[in-house]
């Protein structure tokens, strides 16, 4: 059978049904009290808990997802779970991300955010071989493992699970950190007016199924994830790939800022008809000369930043031209 | 073991080939002239040490991945200087090595480079002759391009000479290009950097604002101390089918259309293999044939040169470090400077280098705590040793206090 | 009507004779004395070489495609179905004409369709773009099967390389061949774009595809429901709708009727080759240029510049250049043979310098002694010794050479080398070869 997202759902306009669109002003940090009861803005802390859940695909098919939600305390479990997790919204004068994790799966996990500076202790296999980037949350921690991030700086990131991430973020364990230069800034000099997130991910549903039903592992049905047929393509957790973007005329004049975080394991190439957008940044590193591009290159694990004014036809953004 | 009973067939086969073909055998030779033009071309005071002379022989062997699998190649292998020239094919049939052996020059230095070919140990039935294709060489001239359709390529028990002068610092590659999809899949490939001039400048020389100190190394003649680098790490990317070098050991039909790599190397290493140190002998013969590990060892605050390669047939590999940002510098040989010497070298988290592609990039390693850090392939279900999981394109980067 | 780029090579007429170039595998006999005679004859008359690069397209501002279905050959001898685009009443060609147009001209595209699907065409890198006809679609307006046609119109603001797809189903249309190339042309001839660093002296088009033939096949046999593209798997690799050797056989072709465009490039020493690089596929693929890094000056139609006037200032040196697909790269390619250490001509030290030689490796005797014969196996293009042409001393490896002048031939290749194949069968794929005659040699635009 031809893939769903061509033969069924075929070409979907998302503006409205996902509400992608932010605007800059409203990029607030999230209303936790940590960061409101401490040192004002400076510090931002995220209570991040990973569990399991299941996500219903476009074609009825049931996927058990690995995700994160965003609790208001450690132990609160008040929020809701989804792949990408929740967006982790800093400010420009934010000096300090504390992200306390919460372990609800039934492995070993852990978080880094790619792209900054850090100093990481390894976990290892009894053989010796790494399972983990960094310090470890075990199941069901019963006090938060706590990561602190201070070499903050503007631009859009990854963050994902540091434990065995060739099964972990294909399950899911991935989410989106942005942080402005100033309020309706992206990067010093680049003010936008609009801020859409767009954050790509897949899922093989073998791999989801094996790891669902234990039979993932040493001597199990499923021992490595080297076949790897993703069959779902999800932007922002949704399985719209296959589409595009419409920037509608009604935006025209407006500066948009496109974040792309490509979580998945694939290149993708994010395509605008239209118009040209400028280029800013890649991993949160802004260009030194930035150059108008309509096309876009998203490594596997890339971040990209891009800028454009809306033009009076609007702009049709294709989500991936190697789809 | 039991490959060699598996091949004792052909190795029959082999030596009656042998003892037939004795009168018109041709030989191993090498040309390699003394310096005496009295010119200093590569500039190090010496007038007499400019000529290179280098000698790789092609033949097959075997390496063992990172799960144990024992795979069937074709490689390279080096003659050394003072080696017997007229034992050199049955010291060096079976003798393939993954990668091949580093080649490694400076700006100015005159090569002479020779390609030997001992035929295939495994496979009597073939005839191949082979070439060595210096990727990226500038204004390349057919006859040391090694493109078999345009230039002479070497046949069995015979030497081919080559001759470059490297003038152009900077991070290529080197593979047979005898039959490309098939001699480049089975192994054939290889690391070679130019180093530049700059690192030979004399103790206080100012570079711009920057002062040359003795020992600084450098990427490139870039004039401003931006390329420095005290640690040098050449990090080769492959990718292997084993369906297709079980078909070649077998002597089966290739299956070109249904390549399908499973192995994901640096430096002809799957990981856990590639951060044990030292040469890795297989399990066939027990020649070392996987003599290149690719763990990274700095001291806190060292600046690490990677030079990075990608000789995969199949693959985009895209490599990122976990928590240490890249610089990148160079790209396919060349420093990233516009032609009115712009500054184009960029900050990023991650690299992707296509098939024949190349990239310098420094890690500045200033206030990193002592540790175990992962380069690894952001692709990540090529963290696989085939079917085992937790291998393939990774290492450790070692920061030491 | 079809318009051919021209150069002028000198006025000289001479004899096409492309068609040496048909087999350019075929295993060539080594000739002794009786290829003498040959060679000296050949070197005597030094006949034009006429150019497989040049690209060829189709002149506007207003054009008439049509949607159409039909078949590509494959060098290893398949038939694929295709859906290409044609050029108003003609033949479905594949890839879609190369669209010629000026800087300033308003474009009009009339678009009908005769596929059994709804077909658009969208233009990236152009702004403004309106489309009147047909029926609304997520992109464009689409062509219904049979329907009334839609006419795409935009003003071309700026000059540079281009593509044009299908904007109904980009997935499937891509891959069954609804794509071609746009070149805006600016008002200074011999330019790319508006600054002189683009200045160039020939050029042309690397138009890069795949195709997973399993996927033609269900369409072919009306099972389009049946095409799962994530178990997308090319066995075809294709530069301007050709795989090698096709790639190597001149433009129109008769028995390529589907397969109008060559790839294959001829320059002289010095000269300076635009290579207009555009994926128009799905895939990435990285293309290795033998003999010489490309300097690549403009992505997706835009001059790397720093600022406005700048020039190419942000441009670079790649010697494998990997194009996001749906993008453009433009690239300036020069061979010179310099600063070898050899004299590539194999002057003598007294000789005259060739036009265009550098000094600096003048004389220079070759390095080396070359194999006895019987220790080496030729190549096809081997010019019979290890210079550029007919003056240097020469072993006679040929009778039906399709390198009769001895021009140095580089490979231009896909360096994902499972890629040089046709469904199995190698050599083959994305691959061509880059012709560097001797100055003595003229070359002929087609």
């Amino acid at each position: 059978m031809r893939n769903y997202h061509a033969a069924t759902v075929r070409w979907t306009y998302l503006a409205s049904a996902l509400a992608l669109l932010g605007t800059a002003t409203a990029c607030a940090t999230g209303d936790d009290g940590e960061s409101q009861t401490q040192s004002a803005l400076a510090t931002v802390t995220v209570f991040l808990r990973a569990e399991a859940f299941t996500k219903t695909m476009p074609d009825g098919t049931d996927v058990v997802m690995w995700g994160y939600a965003q609790d208001s305390a450690f132990g609160a479990h008040d929020g809701v779970l989804s792949s990408p997790g929740p967006v982790i919204e800093l400010q420009a004068d934010t000096t300090r991300l504390t992200v306390q994790l919460e372990n609800n799966l039934d492995v070993p996990t852990s978080l880094v955010i790619d792209g900054l500076r850090q100093s990481l202790p390894v976990v290892r296999y009894p053989s010796g071989r790494v399972r983990s980037f960094t310090r470890e949350a075990v199941p069901g921690n019963v006090s938060p493992v706590v990561y602190s991030y201070t070499a903050l700086r503007p631009g859009t990131f990854l963050y994902k699970t540091g434990t065995a991430p060739q099964v972990q973020v294909q399950m899911g364990l991935l989410g989106a950190v942005r942080r402005p230069s100033a309020a309706g800034e992206a990067y010093p000099g680049r003010a936008f007016d609009q801020d859409l997130l767009l954050v790509y991910s897949e899922v093989d549903p073998a791999l989801h199924d094996a790891v669902a039903t234990g039979q993932y592992g040493p001597g199990l049905a499923m021992t490595s994830t080297v076949r790897y047929v993703p069959k779902y393509f999800l932007i922002n957790g949704e399985a719209v790939m296959s589409g595009a973007y419409d920037v509608a005329p009604s935006l025209a004049g407006q500066r948009l800022l496109v974040r792309f975080v490509n979580g998945g394991l694939r290149t993708r190439a994010p395509m605008f008809l239209q118009t040209y957008a400028l280029a800013l940044a890649e991993d949160g590193f802004a260009y030194k000369y930035p150059g108008e591009r309509y096309s876009v290159s998203l490594p596997a694990s890339k971040t990209a930043d891009v800028l454009f004014t809306v033009p009076a036809s609007g702009a049709k953004l294709l989500y991936d031209r190697m789809f | 073991m039991n490959a060699i009973i598996r091949h004792s067939g052909a190795l029959f086969a082999v030596l009656a080939v042998a003892l037939t073909a004795g009168p018109a055998r041709a030989t191993i030779t090498q040309q390699c002239p003394l310096d005496t033009d009295g010119l200093d071309t590569d500039g190090d005071g010496n007038a007499a040490d400019d000529v290179v002379c280098k000698h790789m022989i092609a033949s097959d062997g075997f390496v063992n991945m990172a799960d144990g699998k024992l795979l069937y190649v074709f490689g390279f292998s080096e003659i050394l200087p003072g080696e017997a020239l007229d034992m050199a094919v049955m010291e060096h049939t079976l003798g393939a090595e993954e990668p091949a052996p580093t080649m490694a020059f400076r700006e100015g230095q005159r090569v002479y480079l020779t390609v030997s070919n001992a035929g295939f140990m495994i496979r009597p039935d073939l005839f191949d002759p082979h070439s060595i294709h210096w990727h990226g060489f500038p204004n390349a001239a057919p006859i040391f391009d090694g493109m078999p359709d345009s230039t002479l390529t070497v046949k069995m028990d015979a030497s081919q000479p080559y001759y470059y002068e490297p003038i152009d610092p900077g991070t290529y590659m080197y593979h047979c290009h005898v039959e490309a999809t098939e001699h480049i899949q089975m192994g054939m490939v290889g690391q070679l950097y130019v180093r530049p001039k700059q690192n030979l400048l004399p103790p206080g020389t100012p570079l711009g604002s920057f002062v040359h100190r003795a020992g600084q190394k450098y990427a490139y003649n870039d004039g401003d101390g931006s390329t420095r680098y005290d640690i040098e790490v050449p990090l080769q990317l492959d990718s292997m089918d084993p369906d297709f070098h079980d078909a070649s050991e077998g002597v089966q039909p290739l299956p070109f259309a249904l390549m399908d790599d499973r192995y994901f190397l640096i430096n002809g290493r799957g990981y856990p293999d590639t951060a044990r140190r030292g040469p890795i002998p297989n399990g066939y013969d027990g020649n070392f044939s996987q003599k290149i590990d690719s763990q990274v060892r700095a001291r806190r605050g060292q600046r690490v040169l990677l030079r990075l390669s990608n000789l995969s047939v199949t693959k985009y590999f895209t490599i990122s470090i976990q928590g240490i940002p890249m610089h990148v510098i160079g790209q396919d040989a060349k420093i990233l400077r516009g032609p009115s010497g712009l500054d184009l070298s960029y900050d990023t988290n991650s690299v992707m280098l296509g098939a024949g592609e190349s990239a310098d990039v420094i890690l500045d390693t200033t206030g990193l705590v002592p540790g175990t850090y992962f380069l690894y392939v952001t692709n990540l279900n090529f963290l696989s040793n085939d079917a085992e999981d937790t291998g393939g394109m990774m290492t450790e980067v070692v920061i030491l206090g | 009507m079809t318009m051919h780029i021209t150069r002028n090579a000198g006025g000289l007429g001479g004899v096409a004779r492309a068609g040496a170039i048909a087999s350019p595998f075929r295993p060539v006999a080594p000739l002794a004395a009786a290829g003498f005679a040959g060679l000296l004859a050949l070197a005597l008359t030094l006949l034009p070489r006429p150019s497989l690069g040049a690209i060829s397209g189709v002149a506007g501002p207003t054009f008439s495609l049509t949607a159409r279905a039909g078949y590509v050959s494959t060098g290893e001898g398949g038939s694929i179905h295709v859906w290409g685009l044609a050029n108003g009443a003609g033949l479905m060609q594949y890839p879609g004409p190369t669209l010629l147009v000026s800087v300033g001209d308003v474009v009009t595209i009339t678009l009908d369709n005769e596929l059994p699907v709804n077909v658009s065409l969208v233009f990236p890198g152009q702004e403004g773009v309106t489309a009147l006809g047909g029926v609304p679609g997520a992109l464009t307006n689409e062509v219904e099967p049979a329907g009334a046609p839609v006419t795409y119109q935009f003003t071309a603001l700026r000059p540079g390389t281009f593509q044009y797809h299908d904007g109904s189903d980009p997935q499937l249309g891509i891959e069954m061949g609804m794509v071609g190339a746009l070149i805006v042309r600016p008002a200074h001839a011999g330019w790319a774009y508006d600054h002189a660093d683009s200045a160039y002296d020939r050029e042309v088009l690397f138009l890069e595809t795949e195709m997973d033939p399993l996927i033609h096949e269900l369409v072919e046999t009306q099972r389009i429901a049946d095409v799962d593209f994530t178990k997308y798997r090319p066995t075809y690799w294709f530069l301007n709708g050709r795989t090698a050797p096709d790639t190597m056989v001149a433009a129109g072709a008769q028995w390529l009727p589907a397969q109008p465009y060559s790839c294959m490039p001829m320059i002289h020493p010095g000269e300076k080759l635009l290579l207009r690089i555009v994926p128009a596929g799905r895939d990435l693929h990285p293309f290795h240029t033998h003999g010489q890094h490309m300097r690549i000056i403009a992505q997706d139609g835009r001059l790397l510049e720093s600022a406005p006037g700048s020039g190419a200032d942000r441009s670079f040196l790649w010697f494998t250049t990997t194009v996001t697909p749906g993008g453009t790269d433009d690239a300036l390619f020069t061979w010179t043979g310099d600063r070898l250490g050899w004299d590539v001509y194999g002057h003598q030290p007294g000789d005259p310098l060739a036009p265009g030689e550098l000094a600096a490796d003048h004389g220079k005797p070759f390095p080396v002694v070359l194999p006895d014969p019987k220790d080496t196996e030729a190549g096809p293009f081997y010019p019979g010794s290890p210079f550029l042409g007919m003056s240097g001393y020469r072993q006679p490896v040929f009778g039906t050479t399709p390198n009769p002048e001895a021009g140095y031939y580089f490979m231009w290749h896909s360096h994902k080398e499972y890629e040089m194949v046709n469904n199995d069968v190698f050599p083959g794929g994305m691959m061509t070869m880059l012709v560097v005659e001797h100055p003595d040699v003229p070359i002929m635009e087609m």
